[in-house]
């Protein structure tokens, strides 16, 4: 590859790498915002911050985040508000 | 949610974003960068960290009960308090949710605390010295076992090479030269590529002629003046000699010129061995150059 080539291709990956970085790092913010609260109203949501993170991640680190068991058996998140 | 769930998720990110966001030119960084290559290596990083912490039968590390596991935490300002489950299951447990920094910590300033191995039940009829001698030992087996639980993966790749050489690799080369600069990161830069490798050898033999004229366009003042700045303690024989060596291996050998006669190098081992030989010595020199000012 041409050196000029070269250095415009590597300049592209480190922005793509930045703005990637850039973006997990939102998304980090708001995992550790469920930290502070007690319960979990919306595991949809919280499964998609998860799904949304692991694209982020390199293979190893994604498999590993979704290996984690984040909800107990005996919890229970049924909605008492739905129409039926 | 599951206790700690959470925490192991961020940790898992931090040590991610850890890696993009290090300076390989800084030691405390790269000595970070090893550990959390033992992590990602072993699968049983934190239940084997954990069996050091709670001082198990088979290792030299003082024996702590439920109390003074919740303490060891207690005085590294991270507050988990044993729940009464099996020790090393809850340690791991509590491992897995702090990321690399914080592993490190726990490490130079829990693990190896040395009023813990004088205050705490001793396990061996040993004196305090051994046992600490010991446990360092034992820990720096396990980290280099960390590093070969993967190494068919890891081999080729220069992360796994100790954090000195990492410094002298990753070090930009900025002199006022900008050619001799040029050769040198691009020598480097090959070097990470094994199909790369004997090109890497013949930037780095270029760079080693370039340096060697930084003084001046006469190749024999300037060698001279380059010796004599990096001779400080050593004899400047003993450079003159090594500037001889390496020169002439540069022109018997395929690295400078392509003649049928030159002897060809096919032996990787032989080709790390001359390119990091002649990468320290220019490292020397240009360390010298920089005190210098020049």
């Amino acid at each position: 590859m041409e050196e000029p080539t070269q250095n415009i291709v590597e300049g592209i990956i480190k922005i793509a790498k930045a703005i990637d970085h850039g973006k997990l790092k939102r998304l980090l913010e708001r995992l550790t915002e469920y930290k502070k609260s007690t319960e979990l109203n919306n595991t949809d949501r919280f499964d998609e911050l998860i799904l949304e993170i692991s694209k982020h991640l390199p293979d190893d680190y994604a498999r590993k985040l979704k290996s984690i068991e984040f909800y107990s058996e005996t919890e229970d998140f049924s909605n008492d508000d739905l129409p039926f | 949610m599951i206790e700690g769930s959470i925490d192991r998720a961020v940790a898992i990110v931090q040590d991610h974003m850890f890696k993009q966001e290090m300076d390989q030119s800084n030691p405390d960084d790269l000595k970070l960068l090893k550990l959390l290559q033992c992590r990602e290596n072993n699968p049983d990083f934190e239940i084997e960290l954990a069996q050091m912490i709670c001082g198990e039968d088979d290792n030299s590390f003082p024996y702590r009960s439920s109390y003074y596991l919740t303490a060891f935490f207690e005085r590294l300002n991270l507050s988990f308090q044993h729940d009464g489950t099996t020790r090393r299951y809850w340690v791991e447990g509590v491992l897995k949710q702090l990321d690399i920094r914080q592993i490190s910590h726990v490490i130079s300033k829990g693990l190896f605390y040395k009023k813990d191995f004088k205050k705490l039940p001793k396990k061996h009829n040993a004196s305090v010295e051994e046992t600490y001698a010991k446990a360092i030992e034992e820990f720096q087996q396990f980290i280099s076992e960390s590093i070969k639980a993967n190494e068919e993966l890891d081999l080729a790749h220069l992360l796994n090479m100790n954090v000195n050489t990492d410094l002298l690799f990753n070090q930009e080369t900025n002199t006022k030269d900008t050619e001799l600069n040029d050769l040198i990161n691009e020598a480097k830069r090959r070097f990470l590529h094994p199909d790369d490798k004997q090109i890497a050898l013949e930037k780095i033999w270029d760079a080693f002629e370039r340096i060697k004229t930084y003084y001046g366009t006469d190749k024999k003042e300037s060698s001279t003046q380059l010796i004599s700045a990096i001779a400080t303690n050593l004899k400047k024989e003993e450079f003159e000699t090594e500037f001889l060596t390496l020169t002439k291996i540069g022109n018997s050998y395929r690295i400078r010129h392509h003649e049928t006669d030159k002897k060809e190098l096919t032996d990787l081992h032989q080709i790390d061995y001359l390119f990091f030989r002649a990468l320290t010595l220019i490292d020397l020199c240009l360390s010298k150059i920089k005190q210098n000012g020049d």
